[in-house]
């Protein structure tokens, strides 16, 4: 089936696309060029393209391709923007070098091949003149390395709310690199503001020290109720930041502290219960300081989903075809955009891409033996799911 | 008689005005800790006016302490009046402006008005007077006005690295009345500043069991202080301990498990516990509590010697003996929980050290003012110690 899908798919276009991606920088906060670069393509496939500018500069792209008939819709969503290039590189990280059949540059892995596999399927999908059913779609949201503005600016936009799935073409590969989500952690950030009172630090019965005081929950810490979840366990907690006294050396009582908590959060915990429960901490502790608990971004709800959603089953057969085994699957630790849309919004969503290398760090790759399967996956979902 | 009247001579040449006036002036020069050359400069002129041999010691580069000497008819002992010239910085919420004197009654208003430029316009009206009349004194009448008294003391401590260091006696002009709130120290706490280094293991912050949580192992560290182990000293009871500051995590967000962590906290010290013991009651405190971060436990500066002195020691018997005439009741004592020029003075040189200065209010804070009718008797007993001191 879909062989004249599969006839149309080019294994060195997405090659190609991945290296002229590498050579377009995209740290966070610069991303319109590669937005840019790729509505031009999906332009030239006959897809339905439109910038919306969220920011100045800040564009998330849409591209959409109508079915014959109506059907469910499908998007393929992407991150634009990488993570800075940092020290260490062997090579020009702007510049994609092909060696040892890995293509290095920054973005190589996440996520510019994600695009350029999604890129192929869509091409050959457009060319094909395959008739599907319902809409097929790509969405390239940009700030996803740091809090996310584009994916959330993308939920506000009811087009996009009431999508039917999402195929995320992360590096989720299937094998025990990155085993396919079945659920993804939540997660709060806990902004905490402890005040004292100010006093001669020579009498300090006179003050309250708020330092002191956040040391006491800093140090409590462990009888946070982490719930545990049959699948995921239970989340994690750690503190990020830690901060309080003078500015200019002063041997004053401090009035007030800070200090940050990341904290994984597991279905069945949600940002309130998070916050219900370091109140219950604090208040346990009977501290004399007046302590603020706030949340700042990112924050992210959990979500679990199922084999039995239909996005999941398309991807479990379309894998075992393409791959020619079975993808494992874990509740993961981790965040992705799926927090934003299945977390916060429901809408099913699946991950899968070509296996990271170096994520994040010097010399990030990606293999290129990994490049034609996901193309084909994705072909193939598409099709299936929109038949 | 005969002495009593040669006291009149001295004393008919304090001019409680000048003292004011020269209080005014100086509230108007700005010494906040750091900035305190134009006021050494300003004391300088005076002196030189008043004919005292004078110096100036440069510390660090910009910042002067002022000596100012004036010799007695034969050799005899020698007696400094030592004030610090810097203020602390100005802390928001005056009603009035910080630089400039503003009397209210019997209080006058301004940053340093008593902390401790009061203290230091009385011993100018004193050293005046001892400049113009006719009293004869043996020895040396000297004065010191120094530098960061409100930071690290590097004031005081300069000048035990002078000839100065032999003086036999010291009267600091800090806010201390001799009534039962304000008692005259006889000793005074130490103080050492630990800065702790805790050092642990980076690791993503979703999977905080593969690092070391320095910021958590600190926070453990400072919810234990109360386990630190304070000597009882008879006198002054237990020291105590305050923490100042911390910082530990990232600088620009990561979710990274912080491999750094950095504390400090001041402790004062009563004598019987060194800067030595409470280092190692420190690490006795970290090691109890079997965390997987390295801790390093230094101190920094500024470290102080506590001291105690004898009631029965010859300056603190005059100033007993001056203060009953002086102000008609006899003074009270204490063992003082604070740190002045004097731990370094005393503590450090074994210079013996009396207190004594007109009555504060608001030290270190908004609106500080100094109460008017206290200068003339603070101006009185320094120059009837003086003169007794020096006979």
């Amino acid at each position: 089936m879909y062989e004249e899908i599969l006839r149309k798919l080019d294994p060195s276009y997405a090659r190609r696309l991945t290296e002229e991606m590498i050579g377009i920088p995209s740290v966070t906060g610069d991303e319109e060029a590669m937005a840019l670069y790729v509505k031009e393509k999906l332009d030239s496939y006959g897809f339905e393209t439109e910038l919306n500018y969220v920011q100045p500069k800040r564009p998330n792209l849409h591209a959409t391709l109508k079915g014959s008939k109506l059907g469910k819709r499908l998007d393929y969503n992407a991150h634009s923007d990488t993570v800075p290039a940092g020290e260490g590189w062997a090579t020009d990280p702007y510049k994609a070098v092909v060696k040892d059949g890995k293509i290095f540059g920054r973005g190589a892995c996440d996520m510019k091949s994600g695009i350029a596999c999604t890129l192929e399927a869509f091409r050959a999908i457009a060319d094909s003149g395959h008739e599907f059913a319902g809409e097929l779609s790509t969405s390239l949201v940009f700030d996803q390395e740091a809090t996310d503005i584009g994916a959330w600016a993308m939920m506000e936009d009811s087009r996009w709310r009431s999508l039917d799935a999402i195929v995320l073409t992360y590096s989720y590969c299937g094998d025990e690199s990155k085993p396919i989500p079945l659920g993804l952690t939540g997660k709060v950030l806990y902004d905490i503001k402890v005040k004292g009172k100010a006093a001669h630090g020579f009498r300090p019965h006179l003050g309250v020290n708020a330092v002191e005081d956040a040391a006491k929950i800093v140090a409590n810490l462990d009888r946070l109720q982490l719930k545990l979840h049959n699948e995921f366990g239970k989340g994690t907690y750690c503190t990020l930041k830690f901060e309080g006294g003078y500015q200019i050396y002063s041997v004053v009582v401090p009035a007030s502290a800070r200090f940050e908590v990341n904290r994984l959060l597991v279905p069945g915990e949600t940002i309130q219960y998070a916050l219900d429960d370091m109140r219950h901490l604090v208040d346990s502790l009977n501290l004399k300081s007046e302590v603020e608990i706030a949340v700042k971004p990112p924050k992210y709800e959990p979500y679990t989903c199922t084999m039995d959603e239909p996005i999941m089953k398309t991807l479990d057969s379309v894998y075992r075809e393409v791959m020619s085994r079975a993808p494992l699957y874990e509740h993961a630790y981790g965040i992705t955009n799926a927090n934003i849309f299945q977390g916060e919004q429901g809408i099913p969503c699946v991950h899968i891409g070509p296996q990271r290398g170096e994520a994040h760090g010097a010399n990030e790759y990606v293999k290129l033996e990994w490049l034609p399967p996901v193309s084909k996956m994705y072909a193939l979902i598409a099709a299936r799911y929109l038949s | 008689m005969q002495r009593q009247t040669m006291h009149d001579e001295l004393l008919s040449k304090l001019d409680d005005r000048y003292t004011v006036k020269k209080l005014e002036e100086m509230i108007a020069i700005p010494s906040v800790v750091k900035d305190e050359k134009e006021l050494a400069h300003y004391l300088k002129a005076e002196f030189d006016k008043l004919g005292y041999e004078t110096e100036l010691h440069m510390v660090e580069q910009g910042r002067p302490n002022i000596y100012a000497k004036l010799k007695g008819k034969k050799k005899g002992k020698r007696l400094n009046f030592c004030g610090h010239m810097d203020t602390v910085p100005v802390v928001t919420g005056w009603d009035t402006d910080p630089f400039k004197a503003v009397k209210k009654g019997n209080l006058l208003h301004g940053l340093g008005a008593n902390d401790m430029k009061g203290g230091i316009a009385c011993a100018l009206n004193m050293l005046r007077a001892f400049a113009n009349s006719s009293h004869p004194f043996n020895g040396e009448l000297s004065f010191a006005g120094v530098i960061d008294e409100e930071a690290y003391g590097e004031g005081a401590k300069a000048m035990l690295r002078t000839e100065f260091n032999k003086v036999d006696a010291v009267v600091l002009g800090e806010p201390v009345t001799g009534e039962p709130d304000g008692g005259m120290p006889l000793g005074i706490t130490g103080k050492v500043l630990y800065d702790i280094h805790v050092h642990g293991v980076a690791a993503h912050g979703f999977s905080p069991e593969e690092g070391v949580n320095a910021v958590e192992d600190a926070g453990i560290i400072l919810a234990n202080l109360h386990k630190l182990k304070f000597k009882e000293n008879p006198r002054f009871g237990t020291g105590n301990y305050s923490t100042l500051k911390i910082e530990g995590g990232y600088s620009v967000y990561s979710v990274v498990v912080p491999a750094e962590c950095r504390f400090e906290v001041n402790r004062l010290l009563v004598p019987g516990e060194t800067a030595d013991y409470a280092v190692q009651d420190m690490q006795r405190l970290v090691k109890s509590l079997k965390l997987k971060s390295r801790v390093e436990v230094k101190t920094k500066p500024p470290l102080y010697a506590g001291y105690e002195m004898k009631k029965s020691a010859p300056v603190v018997k005059l100033f007993s003996e001056v203060y009953g005439e002086v102000f008609g009741v006899a003074p009270s004592y204490c063992y003082h929980k604070s740190i002045t020029d004097a731990n370094t003075l005393t503590g450090e040189g074994g210079i013996p050290c009396i207190h004594l200065g007109p009555k504060p209010h608001g030290s270190h804070q908004k609106n500080e003012s100094v109460e008017l009718d206290w200068l003339p008797k603070v101006s009185k007993a320094y120059a009837i110690m003086a003169a007794k001191f020096l006979a």
